[in-house]
C-alpha cells in the first residue's frame, strides 16, 4: 500500500516529534501542521526518550504503516536523552534508516558532534527564528528530500 | 629586634594566606554566580521562545481561523505567566542576600496556618489532609518562614500519588537546635536525586509535573537565611520527608 502511495508521489508524511517540554512540542506541530492540509502530515508528540523508543518499536512489530518518515528529537531530556533515543535507533537494523533530525536549544558542539556520530542526520537550533527554521525544515525534508521506505 | 621580625614574618604569612583564602572564595562565588546566569537566561528563554513562537504564527496567520487563533493566545499567556513566576522567583533569592538580621519571635503554628490558607484552593482540588502538630515558637522572619512552609507543603502535594495526600508538620526536636519534619505520602524521591534537588532548577519530573524548578531552592536559601539546614529522607515510592533544622538562638 505505502509503495503504491509513493508512486503517485504525495502520500501522507508523518513526521514524530520527541520533546519533554510539552508547550514547546505544541508550538512545534502548530507550526508543522499550519499551510499543510490534514492528509498531507501527520504529527505524532511523544515527551521522552523511553516513550520513543517504545512506540516505535511497537509501530515496527506490527509492520504498521504509521512508521514516521522522519523524527525531531530534543536533545536534553529527563530520563531517557536524546542521545541515547539516537543511539538505541542507529543500532535497530530496519529503524536507523528514519532520518533523525535533532532540535534542541544546546549549543555545545561537542554533544553535536557525537551526536552525528551516532548517526544523526541533521540539526536545527531551537530558538525564536523557530518558527521561520521549522518552516525551512518542512519544506526541505518533507516536500524535497526522498524519505525511506523501510518496509522494502 | 629578632623576635619582631619573626613576628612581621608570621604575621604576613597568616595575610598572604588569609588573602588566598579569600582569593579562593571569591573565584567560587563567581563561577556560582555565572553558573546560575546561564541557568536562569536559559529558563527565561524557554518561554520567550514558545511567546515569539506563536506570537509569529498568529501575525502570519492574520488571526484566522478565530479558533486556532484563540488557543494560540492562551499559549502566549501560559509562556507569559511562566516567565512571570520565574522572574518573580528569582528575585525572591536574590532578596535573600547575606543572614538574617532582625529575627523576630515567630508562631510556627501560625506561619503554617498562613501557608494553608494561601494554598487553599490547591489543597481542597487535591483533597489532601495537612496534619500540624503543635509546633512552637521560632526565632526569624515571619514571611519567609510562611514561604518556606508553603512551597514545601504545594511540593507534596504536586507530587503525590493517586491518592489523596497526607501531610504532616510535626517538631522531632528542640532541644538546642529546633527540628522539623514535614512528611508526605507521595511518590517519593529517588536517592539519586537528593544531592541535586535543592539546586537552581533542578526538576526531576519536568514532564510530568509541572513547576519552575526554584521551589525548593528557595527553601534552602531562605533556611540559610535563617542560619539552618535542610535535607530530606526518601525513596522511590514511599513519600519524603523534609527536615528543617533551625538554629536555637539568633544573633540579634
Amino acid at each position: 500500500m505505502r509503495v503504491l502511495k509513493q508512486k503517485i508521489g504525495k502520500y501522507m508524511k508523518r513526521i514524530m516529534v520527541v520533546e519533554d517540554d510539552r508547550e514547546m512540542a505544541a508550538l512545534t506541530k502548530s507550526i508543522l501542521i499550519r499551510n499543510r492540509a490534514p492528509a498531507e502530515l501527520d504529527v505524532q508528540l511523544v515527551h521522552d526518550g523511553e516513550e520513543a523508543i517504545f512506540k516505535l518499536s511497537q509501530i515496527f512489530k506490527c509492520g504498521s504503516n504509521e512508521i514516521p518518515d522522519i523524527l525531531l528529537v530534543d536533545l536534553d531530556m529527563p530520563g531517557k536523552s536524546g542521545l541515547e533515543v539516537i543511539r538505541q535507533l542507529k543500532s535497530h537494523k530496519r529503524l536507523r534508516r528514519i532520518p533523525i533530525v535533532i532540535f534542541s536549544g544546546s549549543q555545545d558542539k561537542e554533544k553535536l558532534a557525537h551526536c552525528y556520530d551516532l548517526g544523526a542526520n541533521s540539526f536545527i537550533a531551537k530558538g525564536i527564528r523557530g518558527v521561520t527554521v521549522l518552516d525551512h525544515f518542512a519544506k526541505y525534508w518533507l516536500e524535497t528530500v526522498e524519505l525511506p521506505e523501510i518496509f522494502q | 629586634m629578632a623576635n619582631e621580625a619573626v613576628n612581621e614574618r608570621e604575621r604576613l604569612k597568616w595575610l598572604e594566606s588569609e588573602c588566598q583564602r579569600a582569593k579562593r572564595g571569591l573565584e567560587e562565588s563567581n563561577r556560582n554566580l555565572s553558573v546560575f546566569a546561564h541557568t536562569v537566561a536559559h529558563e527565561l528563554k524557554e518561554p520567550l521562545t514558545i511567546i515569539i513562537g506563536y506570537c509569529t504564527l498568529l501575525q502570519e496567520s492574520q488571526l484566522s481561523p478565530k479558533e486556532i487563533a484563540l488557543s494560540h493566545l492562551k499559549q502566549v499567556i501560559s509562556g507569559a505567566k511562566r516567565l512571570n513566576a520565574t522572574i518573580e522567583s528569582v528575585l525572591a533569592i536574590s532578596r535573600l542576600d547575606g543572614e538574617i538580621s532582625d529575627a523576630v519571635e515567630v508562631s510556627l503554628d501560625e506561619c503554617v496556618q498562613l501557608a494553608v490558607d494561601a494554598l487553599g484552593p490547591t489543597i481542597a482540588g487535591a483533597e489532601a489532609k495537612i496534619e500540624v502538630g503543635p509546633l512552637p515558637q521560632a526565632l526569624g522572619n515571619r514571611t519567609l518562614l510562611t514561604q518556606l512552609f508553603r512551597n514545601l507543603i504545594s511540593n507534596a502535594i504536586r507530587f503525590r500519588r493517586d491518592k489523596s495526600p497526607v501531610i504532616k508538620v510535626a517538631v522531632v526536636a528542640n532541644d538546642g537546635p529546633l527540628t522539623l519534619a514535614i512528611t508526605d505520602n507521595g511518590v517519593g524521591i529517588n536517592k539519586i536525586h537528593h544531592g541535586a534537588i535543592f539546586n537552581y532548577f533542578n526538576r526531576v519530573n519536568s514532564s510530568t509535573v509541572e513547576g519552575h524548578g526554584l521551589g525548593l531552592a528557595i527553601c534552602k536559601r531562605i533556611v540559610e537565611y535563617h542560619r539552618g539546614r535542610i535535607w530530606l529522607e526518601s525513596e522511590e515510592g514511599l513519600g519524603a520527608t523534609f527536615f528543617v533544622e533551625l538554629p536555637a538562638a539568633l544573633p540579634s
